[in-house]
């Protein structure tokens, strides 16, 4: 063959070879596919739920500042926010911190002289607890405290209804701390063996 | 010669008398000399004559030497044009590795309208090369295409990757411990060690990489 007529064929390799070099080079450039996806467990700490301990945490400050600003009210409004907070479902901090929302709600509502509201704020956290807790434990505790503080409403009271009412709520309240003690005690025990 | 045409003199060296440098010319000198401008200018027109004599042909040819000397001959279109054709036809050829194979020296003989044919040729091969080239890369441009839109082999295997107890969600009882009754009231404290609790651990997590 003369070498005029190779000169095109040869052309044509070293361009073939260009363009197949730089098509490799820019896959090469590229993150391979992995084969395997490693995901995060359902019960990972994520922005939602970080989202929503923080916003508790402001309405629990808020309250604070309402209550230091002779507001009680208002302190009260706060809290009661803290349980209106979306967590992520199921998440068990969501559980605790409603469960806390409540037993401050009531000692607020107590201190107010609105025994029986504070008493509701008890009930409806022990209705929604779905597992024994130190925060349980605390909502028998301001139970145990508001029972004993309706028991004294009655102790300057002469009729003899109120002498029994009085003692059947005082031993309500026993009933109540000592839930609270055994829950804590249970924990407590718990925790240890972990540890 | 035409009847019409002059006849030229007699120049015979015989009676040639040869004058001094200086001497001025006389009537025959005069002659001879208008005879001899009549038949170069017969020559140079293309009009020569048909015998010359002999002491007239020496002149004549030096005075065509001298001619040629001081104007270069100049060719017609048509013979400019076949000569250029001609030598672009031996460069081509040359080039092809076919010297001599069809350009003599006889330049005559090229015939302008053959090169078209040699030209066509002398690129065939680079029309194939360029044609060959251009299907092949879009050969290699498909092939690329197609093997970027799979993007690659779609995840087989999902892993849960287990987490540390610090960065997973869970009850915040490690965090808070017992609740004394003095400190019933202190949930603002217990929030606060809960989420700084949470941001630790969701910090490690999202700072190793994980999924946010």
């Amino acid at each position: 063959m003369r070498p005029l007529h190779l000169r095109p064929f040869g052309s044509c390799l070293v361009v073939l070879a260009l363009l197949v070099a730089a098509c490799t080079t820019a896959e090469d450039s590229r993150p391979a596919p992995r084969a395997t996806q490693v995901t995060a467990p359902e019960d990972a700490i994520g922005e939602q739920l970080m989202l929503a301990l923080s916003q508790a945490k402001n309405f629990h400050h808020k309250a604070k500042v309402y209550m230091s600003d002779g507001k009680p009210e208002l302190a009260i409004a706060a809290v009661k926010d803290v349980l209106a907070v979306a967590f992520p479902p199921g998440a068990p901090e969501a559980d605790d911190v409603r469960a806390d929302a409540r037993a401050m709600l009531a000692k607020l509502l107590l201190a107010r002289g609105e025994a029986d509201a504070a008493m509701s704020e008890i009930d409806a956290g022990l209705a929604a607890a779905t597992r024994e807790s130190f925060f349980v434990a605390n909502l028998y505790t301001v139970r145990g405290e508001i029972l004993e503080a309706q028991a004294a409403t009655l102790d300057g009271a002469t009729a003899p209804a109120d002498a029994t009412r009085a003692r059947e709520l005082r031993r309500q309240a026993i009933v109540a701390f000592d839930k609270s003690i055994a829950i804590n005690s249970a924990l407590q025990q718990k925790l240890m063996e972990r540890r | 010669m035409r009847p019409d045409e002059p006849t030229p003199p007699d120049l015979d060296d015989d009676d040639l008398d040869v004058p001094e440098p200086d001497a001025v010319a006389d009537a025959s000198e005069r002659a001879r000399a208008k005879a001899f401008a009549e038949l170069i200018d017969k020559v140079v027109s293309g009009r020569p004559p048909a015998a010359v004599p002999s002491e007239a042909q020496a002149l004549l040819e030096t005075a065509t030497a001298l001619r040629a000397t001081m104007r270069p001959v100049e060719l017609g279109a048509a013979r400019r044009a076949s000569i250029v054709e001609a030598a672009l036809a031996t460069a081509i050829d040359r080039r092809g590795g076919r010297i001599g194979a069809s350009v003599s020296g006889s330049l005559p003989a090229v015939v302008p309208i053959t090169a078209a044919p040699r030209r066509r040729a002398a690129r065939a091969p680079w029309i194939v090369a360029a044609v060959t080239t251009l299907v092949a890369a879009a050969a290699v441009t498909l092939w690329l295409r197609d093997r970027s839109d799979r993007g690659g082999p779609a995840p087989t295997t999902t892993a849960v990757a287990p987490l540390p107890i610090e960065q997973t969600s869970r009850p915040a009882d490690d965090v808070v411990g017992r609740i004394p009754r003095e400190r019933a009231g202190a949930a603002l404290d217990r929030i606060d060690a809960i989420y700084a609790d949470r941001l630790n651990g969701y910090r490690e997590r999202t700072m190793a990489g994980g999924t946010r």
